[in-house]
Protein backbone atom coordinates (compact mmCIF):
# COMPACT_ATOMS: atom_id res chain seq x y z
CA UNK A 1 0.00 0.00 0.00
CA UNK A 2 0.92 3.24 -1.13
CA UNK A 3 1.23 5.79 1.85
CA UNK A 4 -0.65 8.62 0.52
CA UNK A 5 0.01 10.67 3.36
CA UNK A 6 2.61 10.42 6.56
CA UNK A 7 3.22 13.16 8.94
CA UNK A 8 5.34 14.08 11.51
CA UNK A 9 2.81 15.77 13.18
CA UNK A 10 4.55 17.73 16.26
CA UNK A 11 7.08 18.93 14.06
CA UNK A 12 5.09 20.26 11.35
CA UNK A 13 2.30 21.96 13.98
CA UNK A 14 5.39 23.47 14.97
CA UNK A 15 6.33 25.05 12.22
CA UNK A 16 2.84 25.93 11.16
CA UNK A 17 3.25 27.85 14.13
CA UNK A 18 6.27 29.37 13.36
CA UNK A 19 5.22 30.74 10.12
CA UNK A 20 2.05 32.09 11.41
CA UNK A 21 3.85 34.64 13.14
CA UNK A 22 4.60 36.49 10.27
CA UNK A 23 3.50 39.76 9.22
CA UNK A 24 -0.69 40.61 8.78
CA UNK A 25 -2.33 39.82 5.32
CA UNK A 26 -4.21 43.17 5.47
CA UNK A 27 -2.47 46.82 5.19
CA UNK A 28 -3.50 49.54 6.51
CA UNK A 29 -4.97 52.06 4.34
CA UNK A 30 -2.56 54.30 2.79
CA UNK A 31 -3.59 57.43 4.16
CA UNK A 32 -3.19 57.00 7.32
CA UNK A 33 -0.36 58.61 8.41
CA UNK A 34 3.03 56.84 10.35
CA UNK A 35 2.35 58.82 13.16
CA UNK A 36 -1.42 57.77 13.04
CA UNK A 37 -0.04 53.93 12.51
CA UNK A 38 2.26 54.40 15.87
CA UNK A 39 -0.55 55.76 17.91
CA UNK A 40 -2.46 52.90 16.41
CA UNK A 41 -0.44 50.40 17.27
CA UNK A 42 0.48 52.18 21.15
CA UNK A 43 -3.02 51.34 21.31
CA UNK A 44 -3.49 48.25 20.49
CA UNK A 45 -0.76 47.35 23.32
CA UNK A 46 -2.04 49.48 26.28
CA UNK A 47 -5.24 46.63 27.73
CA UNK A 48 -7.97 48.59 29.61
CA UNK A 49 -7.77 45.41 32.16
CA UNK A 50 -6.19 42.44 33.09
CA UNK A 51 -8.75 39.05 32.31
CA UNK A 52 -8.86 37.41 36.23
CA UNK A 53 -10.43 34.02 37.00
CA UNK A 54 -12.99 35.21 39.26
CA UNK A 55 -14.49 31.61 39.97
CA UNK A 56 -13.93 27.87 38.56
CA UNK A 57 -16.91 25.11 38.40
CA UNK A 58 -16.08 21.58 38.01
CA UNK A 59 -18.80 19.54 35.99
CA UNK A 60 -19.49 15.93 37.37
CA UNK A 61 -19.09 13.09 35.25
CA UNK A 62 -17.73 15.38 32.31
CA UNK A 63 -14.19 15.07 31.41
CA UNK A 64 -11.91 16.97 28.64
CA UNK A 65 -8.34 17.27 27.36
CA UNK A 66 -9.27 18.50 23.66
CA UNK A 67 -12.19 20.96 23.01
CA UNK A 68 -13.88 21.00 19.36
CA UNK A 69 -15.07 23.82 18.21
CA UNK A 70 -17.33 25.86 18.30
CA UNK A 71 -18.35 26.56 21.87
CA UNK A 72 -21.84 27.63 22.46
CA UNK A 73 -23.42 29.17 25.54
CA UNK A 74 -27.07 30.09 25.49
CA UNK A 75 -29.27 32.76 27.18
CA UNK A 76 -30.37 30.62 29.89
CA UNK A 77 -26.69 29.52 31.49
CA UNK A 78 -26.22 26.47 29.59
CA UNK A 79 -22.94 25.47 27.81
CA UNK A 80 -22.69 23.17 25.16
CA UNK A 81 -19.38 21.48 24.60
CA UNK A 82 -18.13 18.61 22.71
CA UNK A 83 -14.93 16.96 23.99
CA UNK A 84 -12.77 14.02 23.01
CA UNK A 85 -13.27 12.28 26.61
CA UNK A 86 -16.23 10.70 28.73
CA UNK A 87 -17.24 7.76 26.77
CA UNK A 88 -20.13 9.54 25.06
CA UNK A 89 -19.72 11.28 21.75
CA UNK A 90 -22.13 14.18 20.80
CA UNK A 91 -22.47 17.75 21.82
CA UNK A 92 -23.13 17.98 25.32
CA UNK A 93 -25.90 20.37 26.98
CA UNK A 94 -24.58 21.56 30.29
CA UNK A 95 -26.31 23.55 33.07
CA UNK A 96 -23.90 26.26 34.80
CA UNK A 97 -23.24 23.65 37.61
CA UNK A 98 -21.82 20.91 34.70
CA UNK A 99 -24.82 18.49 35.07
CA UNK A 100 -25.58 17.38 31.87
CA UNK A 101 -29.31 18.46 30.48
CA UNK A 102 -28.82 16.80 26.67
CA UNK A 103 -26.56 15.10 24.60
CA UNK A 104 -27.01 15.78 21.01
CA UNK A 105 -25.66 12.64 18.99
CA UNK A 106 -25.33 12.50 15.03
CA UNK A 107 -26.10 8.91 15.58
CA UNK A 108 -29.44 9.31 16.41
CA UNK A 109 -30.74 8.92 12.90
CA UNK A 110 -30.24 5.49 11.94
CA UNK A 111 -30.81 6.08 7.95
CA UNK A 112 -27.25 7.68 7.38
CA UNK A 113 -23.81 6.29 8.29
CA UNK A 114 -22.26 9.49 9.69
CA UNK A 115 -18.06 9.66 8.89
CA UNK A 116 -17.71 13.58 11.35
CA UNK A 117 -19.96 15.73 12.92
CA UNK A 118 -18.76 18.99 13.42
CA UNK A 119 -19.70 22.50 13.46
CA UNK A 120 -22.76 23.77 15.56
CA UNK A 121 -24.83 25.89 16.56
CA UNK A 122 -27.88 27.24 19.19
CA UNK A 123 -31.04 29.23 17.79
CA UNK A 124 -33.84 30.89 19.94
CA UNK A 125 -35.65 28.72 21.00
CA UNK A 126 -32.89 26.00 22.20
CA UNK A 127 -33.10 23.76 18.83
CA UNK A 128 -29.14 22.75 17.96
CA UNK A 129 -28.16 23.02 14.27
CA UNK A 130 -25.35 20.82 13.25
CA UNK A 131 -22.97 20.45 10.05
CA UNK A 132 -23.29 16.72 9.66
CA UNK A 133 -21.51 14.76 6.93
CA UNK A 134 -22.18 11.18 6.00
CA UNK A 135 -20.35 8.83 4.32
CA UNK A 136 -21.28 10.64 0.81
CA UNK A 137 -20.58 13.73 -0.86
CA UNK A 138 -23.70 15.22 0.05
CA UNK A 139 -23.51 16.87 3.44
CA UNK A 140 -26.50 17.95 5.61
CA UNK A 141 -27.69 19.68 8.84
CA UNK A 142 -29.22 18.08 11.45
CA UNK A 143 -32.00 19.69 13.68
CA UNK A 144 -32.34 18.79 17.40
CA UNK A 145 -34.83 19.59 19.80
CA UNK A 146 -33.26 21.29 22.85
CA UNK A 147 -33.64 18.47 24.38
CA UNK A 148 -31.16 16.59 22.42
CA UNK A 149 -34.31 14.03 20.59
CA UNK A 150 -33.31 14.31 16.81
CA UNK A 151 -35.62 16.69 14.71
CA UNK A 152 -34.97 16.45 10.89
CA UNK A 153 -32.23 16.31 8.11
CA UNK A 154 -31.33 18.51 5.97
CA UNK A 155 -29.46 18.09 2.65
CA UNK A 156 -27.26 21.27 1.54
CA UNK A 157 -28.76 21.52 -2.49
CA UNK A 158 -25.82 23.20 -3.88
CA UNK A 159 -25.23 21.09 -7.33
CA UNK A 160 -21.72 20.89 -6.67
CA UNK A 161 -19.31 19.15 -4.33
CA UNK A 162 -18.48 20.92 -1.42
CA UNK A 163 -17.80 20.76 2.35
CA UNK A 164 -19.64 23.15 4.83
CA UNK A 165 -17.01 24.33 7.60
CA UNK A 166 -19.86 26.66 9.93
CA UNK A 167 -23.00 27.56 9.90
CA UNK A 168 -25.79 30.47 11.28
CA UNK A 169 -29.49 30.41 11.57
CA UNK A 170 -31.20 33.56 11.10
CA UNK A 171 -34.30 34.58 13.40
CA UNK A 172 -35.65 34.30 9.97
CA UNK A 173 -35.59 31.06 9.16
CA UNK A 174 -32.61 30.82 6.67
CA UNK A 175 -29.42 29.52 7.14
CA UNK A 176 -25.70 30.66 5.91
CA UNK A 177 -23.23 28.38 5.51
CA UNK A 178 -19.28 28.53 4.50
CA UNK A 179 -16.71 25.98 3.40
CA UNK A 180 -14.78 24.92 0.88
CA UNK A 181 -15.96 23.88 -2.79
CA UNK A 182 -13.89 21.08 -4.67
CA UNK A 183 -11.67 22.63 -7.68
CA UNK A 184 -12.52 20.67 -10.67
CA UNK A 185 -8.76 19.88 -10.25
CA UNK A 186 -8.90 17.46 -7.06
CA UNK A 187 -5.74 18.16 -6.51
CA UNK A 188 -5.98 22.20 -6.26
CA UNK A 189 -6.80 24.20 -3.70
CA UNK A 190 -10.62 24.69 -3.08
CA UNK A 191 -12.17 27.77 -2.97
CA UNK A 192 -14.20 29.60 -0.37
CA UNK A 193 -18.27 29.22 -1.04
CA UNK A 194 -20.87 30.52 1.38
CA UNK A 195 -24.34 30.51 0.72
CA UNK A 196 -27.65 31.35 2.25
CA UNK A 197 -29.80 28.27 1.75
CA UNK A 198 -33.48 27.95 2.79
CA UNK A 199 -34.65 26.09 5.60
CA UNK A 200 -35.11 23.02 3.41
CA UNK A 201 -31.68 23.34 2.47
CA UNK A 202 -31.97 24.94 -1.32
CA UNK A 203 -29.36 27.57 -1.89
CA UNK A 204 -31.08 31.01 -2.32
CA UNK A 205 -27.79 32.91 -3.08
CA UNK A 206 -24.18 32.54 -3.12
CA UNK A 207 -22.61 35.60 -1.15
CA UNK A 208 -19.06 36.61 -2.27
CA UNK A 209 -16.78 38.00 0.21
CA UNK A 210 -14.15 39.94 -0.70
CA UNK A 211 -11.27 38.26 0.18
CA UNK A 212 -12.56 34.61 -0.50
CA UNK A 213 -9.85 34.65 -3.59
CA UNK A 214 -6.92 36.13 -2.13
CA UNK A 215 -7.62 33.86 0.60
CA UNK A 216 -8.13 30.59 -1.63
CA UNK A 217 -4.44 32.04 -3.61
CA UNK A 218 -2.71 32.09 -0.34
CA UNK A 219 -3.70 28.39 0.31
CA UNK A 220 -2.97 27.78 -3.42
CA UNK A 221 0.84 29.32 -3.28
CA UNK A 222 0.97 27.37 0.08
CA UNK A 223 1.19 30.56 1.89
CA UNK A 224 1.80 29.61 5.80
CA UNK A 225 0.09 32.01 7.16
CA UNK A 226 -3.11 29.78 5.93
CA UNK A 227 -2.12 26.41 3.82
CA UNK A 228 -1.13 23.50 5.99
CA UNK A 229 1.93 21.30 5.32
CA UNK A 230 0.02 18.26 6.06
CA UNK A 231 -3.05 18.72 4.16
CA UNK A 232 -2.95 20.56 0.63
CA UNK A 233 -6.61 20.89 0.82
CA UNK A 234 -6.69 22.98 4.27
CA UNK A 235 -7.04 26.28 4.35
CA UNK A 236 -6.76 27.79 7.79
CA UNK A 237 -8.78 30.94 7.09
CA UNK A 238 -11.58 29.19 6.64
CA UNK A 239 -11.26 26.29 8.99
CA UNK A 240 -11.00 28.07 11.69
CA UNK A 241 -13.33 30.55 10.85
CA UNK A 242 -16.61 31.23 12.93
CA UNK A 243 -19.89 32.83 12.58
CA UNK A 244 -22.25 34.07 15.02
CA UNK A 245 -25.46 35.73 14.89
CA UNK A 246 -25.60 39.52 16.14
CA UNK A 247 -28.57 41.24 17.65
CA UNK A 248 -29.45 43.54 14.12
CA UNK A 249 -30.45 40.16 12.71
CA UNK A 250 -27.27 40.11 10.57
CA UNK A 251 -24.73 36.86 10.50
CA UNK A 252 -20.93 37.94 11.68
CA UNK A 253 -18.45 35.53 10.15
CA UNK A 254 -15.01 35.76 11.14
CA UNK A 255 -12.02 34.64 8.59
CA UNK A 256 -8.92 33.22 10.64
CA UNK A 257 -6.70 35.79 9.99
CA UNK A 258 -4.73 38.76 11.15
CA UNK A 259 -6.30 41.16 11.13
CA UNK A 260 -9.52 39.06 12.01
CA UNK A 261 -11.62 39.78 8.93
CA UNK A 262 -15.35 40.37 9.89
CA UNK A 263 -18.03 40.19 7.37
CA UNK A 264 -22.07 41.15 8.71
CA UNK A 265 -24.27 39.37 5.65
CA UNK A 266 -27.86 39.44 5.74
CA UNK A 267 -30.34 37.15 5.60
CA UNK A 268 -30.93 37.93 1.76
CA UNK A 269 -27.14 37.40 1.53
CA UNK A 270 -26.07 41.26 1.32
CA UNK A 271 -22.82 41.94 2.48
CA UNK A 272 -23.47 44.42 4.79
CA UNK A 273 -20.26 45.45 6.23
CA UNK A 274 -17.05 44.61 6.26
CA UNK A 275 -14.09 45.36 8.96
CA UNK A 276 -11.50 44.06 10.58
CA UNK A 277 -10.23 43.72 14.53
CA UNK A 278 -6.25 43.63 14.69
CA UNK A 279 -4.58 42.47 18.01
CA UNK A 280 -1.80 45.27 17.18
CA UNK A 281 1.05 42.31 16.67
CA UNK A 282 1.71 39.82 14.09
CA UNK A 283 2.17 36.32 15.63
CA UNK A 284 -1.87 36.74 16.77
CA UNK A 285 -4.20 34.50 15.47
CA UNK A 286 -8.42 35.12 16.41
CA UNK A 287 -8.74 31.78 18.35
CA UNK A 288 -12.69 31.91 19.00
CA UNK A 289 -15.13 35.24 19.30
CA UNK A 290 -19.33 35.50 20.75
CA UNK A 291 -21.59 38.13 19.82
CA UNK A 292 -23.41 39.45 22.44
CA UNK A 293 -26.16 41.84 21.41
CA UNK A 294 -24.18 44.68 19.64
CA UNK A 295 -21.02 43.50 21.02
CA UNK A 296 -18.18 41.38 19.85
CA UNK A 297 -15.49 39.83 21.66
CA UNK A 298 -12.48 37.94 20.01
CA UNK A 299 -10.03 35.91 22.11
CA UNK A 300 -6.48 36.30 20.24
CA UNK A 301 -3.94 33.76 21.15
CA UNK A 302 -0.10 34.48 20.43
CA UNK A 303 1.00 31.29 18.43
CA UNK A 304 4.28 30.83 20.38
CA UNK A 305 3.63 32.26 23.59
CA UNK A 306 0.29 31.27 23.95
CA UNK A 307 -0.48 35.29 24.95
CA UNK A 308 -3.80 35.53 25.50
CA UNK A 309 -5.78 39.16 24.22
CA UNK A 310 -8.75 40.06 24.06
CA UNK A 311 -10.86 42.66 21.72
CA UNK A 312 -14.05 43.79 22.59
CA UNK A 313 -15.65 45.49 19.40
CA UNK A 314 -19.24 46.74 18.06
CA UNK A 315 -21.07 45.40 15.62
CA UNK A 316 -19.07 47.82 13.08
CA UNK A 317 -15.69 47.02 14.15
CA UNK A 318 -14.95 49.87 16.56
CA UNK A 319 -12.71 48.73 18.97
CA UNK A 320 -14.31 49.20 22.90
CA UNK A 321 -11.91 47.45 25.13
CA UNK A 322 -8.87 45.51 25.00
CA UNK A 323 -8.06 43.16 27.73
CA UNK A 324 -4.30 41.12 28.51
CA UNK A 325 -3.93 38.50 31.13
CA UNK A 326 -2.74 39.33 34.35
CA UNK A 327 1.18 39.05 34.52
CA UNK A 328 3.44 38.07 37.53
CA UNK A 329 7.06 37.40 36.66
CA UNK A 330 6.37 37.73 33.21
CA UNK A 331 3.76 34.42 33.59
CA UNK A 332 0.11 34.32 33.54
CA UNK A 333 -1.42 34.51 36.86
CA UNK A 334 -4.48 32.84 35.71
CA UNK A 335 -3.93 30.47 32.39
CA UNK A 336 -6.66 30.66 30.09
CA UNK A 337 -7.15 27.99 27.31
CA UNK A 338 -8.18 29.28 24.02
CA UNK A 339 -11.48 27.44 24.27
CA UNK A 340 -13.49 30.39 24.95
CA UNK A 341 -17.16 29.74 25.37
CA UNK A 342 -19.35 32.37 26.53
CA UNK A 343 -19.29 36.28 26.60
CA UNK A 344 -22.11 38.24 28.24
CA UNK A 345 -22.04 42.04 28.81
CA UNK A 346 -23.69 44.04 31.79
CA UNK A 347 -21.09 43.36 33.66
CA UNK A 348 -18.63 42.16 31.16
CA UNK A 349 -18.43 38.47 32.03
CA UNK A 350 -15.98 35.41 30.20
CA UNK A 351 -16.48 31.75 30.91
CA UNK A 352 -13.94 29.47 29.31
CA UNK A 353 -13.59 25.45 29.01
CA UNK A 354 -10.48 24.16 31.32
CA UNK A 355 -10.10 20.80 33.29
CA UNK A 356 -8.16 19.97 36.03
CA UNK A 357 -5.10 17.96 36.61
CA UNK A 358 -7.80 14.52 36.42
CA UNK A 359 -9.30 15.66 33.08
CA UNK A 360 -12.36 16.84 35.14
CA UNK A 361 -14.45 19.61 32.74
CA UNK A 362 -14.39 23.07 34.48
CA UNK A 363 -15.66 26.35 33.65
CA UNK A 364 -13.57 29.18 33.81
CA UNK A 365 -15.46 32.48 34.72
CA UNK A 366 -13.12 35.38 33.65
CA UNK A 367 -13.80 39.11 34.28
CA UNK A 368 -11.57 42.16 34.04
CA UNK A 369 -9.82 43.49 36.33
CA UNK B 1 -16.31 13.89 16.10
CA UNK B 2 -14.61 10.02 16.52
CA UNK B 3 -12.23 10.45 19.57
CA UNK B 4 -9.98 7.86 21.18
CA UNK B 5 -10.67 7.73 24.83
CA UNK B 6 -7.72 6.80 26.35
CA UNK B 7 -4.14 6.10 25.67
CA UNK B 8 -2.68 2.32 24.86
CA UNK B 9 0.27 1.42 25.03
CA UNK B 10 2.31 1.76 21.81
CA UNK B 11 3.05 -1.99 20.60
CA UNK B 12 -0.88 -2.48 21.10
CA UNK B 13 -1.88 0.29 19.57
CA UNK B 14 -0.21 -0.27 16.60
CA UNK B 15 -0.89 -4.19 16.33
CA UNK B 16 -4.30 -2.59 16.52
CA UNK B 17 -3.72 -0.27 13.34
CA UNK B 18 -2.70 -3.50 11.91
CA UNK B 19 -5.86 -5.30 12.08
CA UNK B 20 -8.05 -2.28 11.60
CA UNK B 21 -6.02 -1.35 8.30
CA UNK B 22 -5.64 -4.65 6.73
CA UNK B 23 -9.50 -5.40 7.58
CA UNK B 24 -11.22 -2.58 6.21
CA UNK B 25 -12.16 -2.40 2.60
CA UNK B 26 -11.55 0.41 -0.34
CA UNK B 27 -13.86 2.90 -0.42
CA UNK B 28 -13.69 6.85 -1.68
CA UNK B 29 -12.46 8.82 0.91
CA UNK B 30 -10.41 11.42 1.92
CA UNK B 31 -9.24 14.10 4.24
CA UNK B 32 -10.68 17.11 5.83
CA UNK B 33 -9.15 19.86 8.61
CA UNK B 34 -11.91 20.63 10.71
CA UNK B 35 -9.68 23.21 12.49
CA UNK B 36 -7.49 23.51 15.46
CA UNK B 37 -8.68 22.13 19.27
CA UNK B 38 -7.51 23.80 22.25
CA UNK B 39 -6.15 21.11 24.89
CA UNK B 40 -5.39 21.40 28.76
CA UNK B 41 -3.00 19.12 30.87
CA UNK B 42 -1.78 18.96 34.23
CA UNK B 43 0.25 21.95 35.74
CA UNK B 44 -1.62 24.42 33.41
CA UNK B 45 -0.35 23.34 30.82
CA UNK B 46 -2.40 24.76 27.47
CA UNK B 47 -1.89 24.24 23.58
CA UNK B 48 -3.58 23.39 20.86
CA UNK B 49 -3.66 20.76 17.75
CA UNK B 50 -5.26 20.27 14.22
CA UNK B 51 -7.89 18.39 13.87
CA UNK B 52 -8.23 16.13 11.04
CA UNK B 53 -10.96 13.45 9.84
CA UNK B 54 -11.57 10.17 7.64
CA UNK B 55 -14.46 12.05 4.98
CA UNK B 56 -16.32 10.77 1.93
CA UNK B 57 -13.85 11.99 -0.68
CA UNK B 58 -12.36 11.59 -4.33
CA UNK B 59 -9.45 9.44 -3.27
CA UNK B 60 -9.95 5.31 -3.46
CA UNK B 61 -8.53 3.88 -0.79
CA UNK B 62 -8.47 3.05 2.91
CA UNK B 63 -8.75 5.99 5.48
CA UNK B 64 -7.11 4.73 8.93
CA UNK B 65 -8.01 7.35 11.23
CA UNK B 66 -5.38 6.37 13.88
CA UNK B 67 -2.43 6.54 11.32
CA UNK B 68 -0.70 9.10 12.95
CA UNK B 69 -0.33 10.15 16.69
CA UNK B 70 0.69 13.83 18.44
CA UNK B 71 0.74 15.03 21.77
CA UNK B 72 -0.82 17.54 23.13
CA UNK B 73 -0.37 19.11 26.70
CA UNK B 74 0.64 14.89 27.61
CA UNK B 75 -2.76 13.62 25.75
CA UNK B 76 -1.97 11.73 22.67
CA UNK B 77 -4.42 12.71 19.54
CA UNK B 78 -4.73 10.57 16.01
CA UNK B 79 -4.95 11.86 13.06
CA UNK B 80 -5.64 9.90 9.61
CA UNK B 81 -3.66 8.45 7.10
CA UNK B 82 -4.90 7.43 3.30
CA UNK B 83 -3.55 4.10 1.63
CA UNK B 84 -4.25 3.95 -2.00
CA UNK B 85 -6.37 1.30 -2.70
CA UNK B 86 -8.51 -0.35 -5.98
CA UNK B 87 -12.10 -1.31 -6.41
CA UNK B 88 -14.05 1.08 -5.59
CA UNK B 89 -15.12 2.79 -9.29
CA UNK B 90 -13.60 7.09 -9.87
CA UNK B 91 -15.33 8.47 -6.97
CA UNK B 92 -16.47 10.54 -9.26
CA UNK B 93 -18.55 12.66 -7.55
CA UNK B 94 -15.94 15.19 -7.15
CA UNK B 95 -15.47 15.70 -10.92
CA UNK B 96 -19.00 17.57 -10.96
CA UNK B 97 -17.05 20.46 -9.42
CA UNK B 98 -17.83 24.24 -11.05
CA UNK B 99 -15.13 25.65 -12.91
CA UNK B 100 -14.47 28.66 -11.37
CA UNK B 101 -14.39 32.25 -12.92
CA UNK B 102 -12.46 34.95 -11.35
CA UNK B 103 -14.05 37.81 -10.92
CA UNK B 104 -10.69 39.95 -10.91
CA UNK B 105 -8.42 39.77 -12.94
CA UNK B 106 -5.48 39.65 -11.07
CA UNK B 107 -3.18 36.54 -11.28
CA UNK B 108 -2.74 33.63 -8.91
CA UNK B 109 0.02 35.01 -6.94
CA UNK B 110 -0.06 36.02 -3.64
CA UNK B 111 1.53 39.62 -4.22
CA UNK B 112 -1.02 40.66 -6.38
CA UNK B 113 -3.04 41.71 -3.47
CA UNK B 114 -4.31 45.20 -4.72
CA UNK B 115 -7.86 45.71 -4.39
CA UNK B 116 -9.65 46.19 -8.01
CA UNK B 117 -10.98 48.50 -6.44
CA UNK B 118 -7.50 51.20 -6.08
CA UNK B 119 -7.02 50.77 -9.75
CA UNK B 120 -8.23 54.01 -10.89
CA UNK B 121 -8.37 54.28 -14.18
CA UNK B 122 -7.09 51.22 -15.65
CA UNK B 123 -9.13 47.99 -15.73
CA UNK B 124 -7.82 45.57 -18.15
CA UNK B 125 -10.71 43.43 -19.97
CA UNK B 126 -13.49 45.76 -19.01
CA UNK B 127 -15.63 48.56 -20.92
CA UNK B 128 -14.86 51.89 -19.10
CA UNK B 129 -19.12 53.73 -19.50
CA UNK B 130 -17.65 56.16 -16.76
CA UNK B 131 -14.49 57.16 -15.08
CA UNK B 132 -15.71 55.21 -12.28
CA UNK B 133 -18.06 52.14 -13.91
CA UNK B 134 -16.98 49.82 -15.98
CA UNK B 135 -18.72 47.02 -17.84
CA UNK B 136 -17.65 43.20 -18.75
CA UNK B 137 -18.88 41.29 -20.95
CA UNK B 138 -20.84 38.14 -19.72
CA UNK B 139 -18.39 35.22 -19.89
CA UNK B 140 -20.14 31.87 -20.21
CA UNK B 141 -18.49 28.81 -19.95
CA UNK B 142 -19.41 24.98 -20.62
CA UNK B 143 -18.92 22.40 -17.89
CA UNK B 144 -18.70 19.16 -18.47
CA UNK B 145 -20.68 17.00 -15.75
CA UNK B 146 -18.62 13.71 -15.85
CA UNK B 147 -21.30 11.63 -13.74
CA UNK B 148 -23.86 12.13 -16.57
CA UNK B 149 -21.93 13.37 -19.15
CA UNK B 150 -23.83 16.68 -19.88
CA UNK B 151 -22.31 19.86 -19.74
CA UNK B 152 -23.76 23.01 -18.01
CA UNK B 153 -23.83 26.47 -18.83
CA UNK B 154 -22.36 28.93 -16.39
CA UNK B 155 -22.27 32.54 -16.78
CA UNK B 156 -20.89 35.02 -15.09
CA UNK B 157 -23.05 37.60 -12.98
CA UNK B 158 -22.07 41.05 -12.43
CA UNK B 159 -21.58 42.83 -15.48
CA UNK B 160 -20.75 46.45 -14.01
CA UNK B 161 -18.10 47.16 -11.75
CA UNK B 162 -16.83 50.19 -9.79
CA UNK B 163 -13.07 50.70 -10.49
CA UNK B 164 -11.94 53.29 -8.68
CA UNK B 165 -12.72 56.99 -7.56
CA UNK B 166 -14.95 58.05 -5.04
Amino acid sequence: MLALKRRCITVCWALSALAVAQSAADPKPSSTTKAEQKAEAERHKTPDAHLVRVQTVTAVGEFATSFFRPFRCDDGGNFYVRTDLGGVEGVHKLNSKGERLALFEASSNPDLKIDVAAYFTVAEGGELYELVYPHEMTRYMFVYKADGTFKSAVKFQTGFPWIPKMLAVFPTGQLLASGEEYDADRAAARWPFTGIFAADGSLLKEVKLEDDEKLHDMAASGDPRVASPTNVHSNHAIDNGLVEMGSDGNAYLMRWMNPAIFYAISPGGEVVRRFTVDPGESGYRPSAMHVNKNRIAILFVEMQSRNKLMKIVDLEGHELATYDELKINGKAKDVLTAAFACYTENPTHFVFFGADDDNKLQFWHVEPR
Amino acid sequence: MTRTRSMVPLFLGLAMLFVTHRASAATCTGIEDLGSSPCTGAGGCESEHEVEMCFFGCTCGECDRHGSSGECCGHIYYVPNVYQGQGCGNCGECGGARTHIRSTSIGRGVASDTPLELRQDYSPGLIVLTRTLSYREPLFVYVLNRCDHTYRLIAEEELTRKTGGM
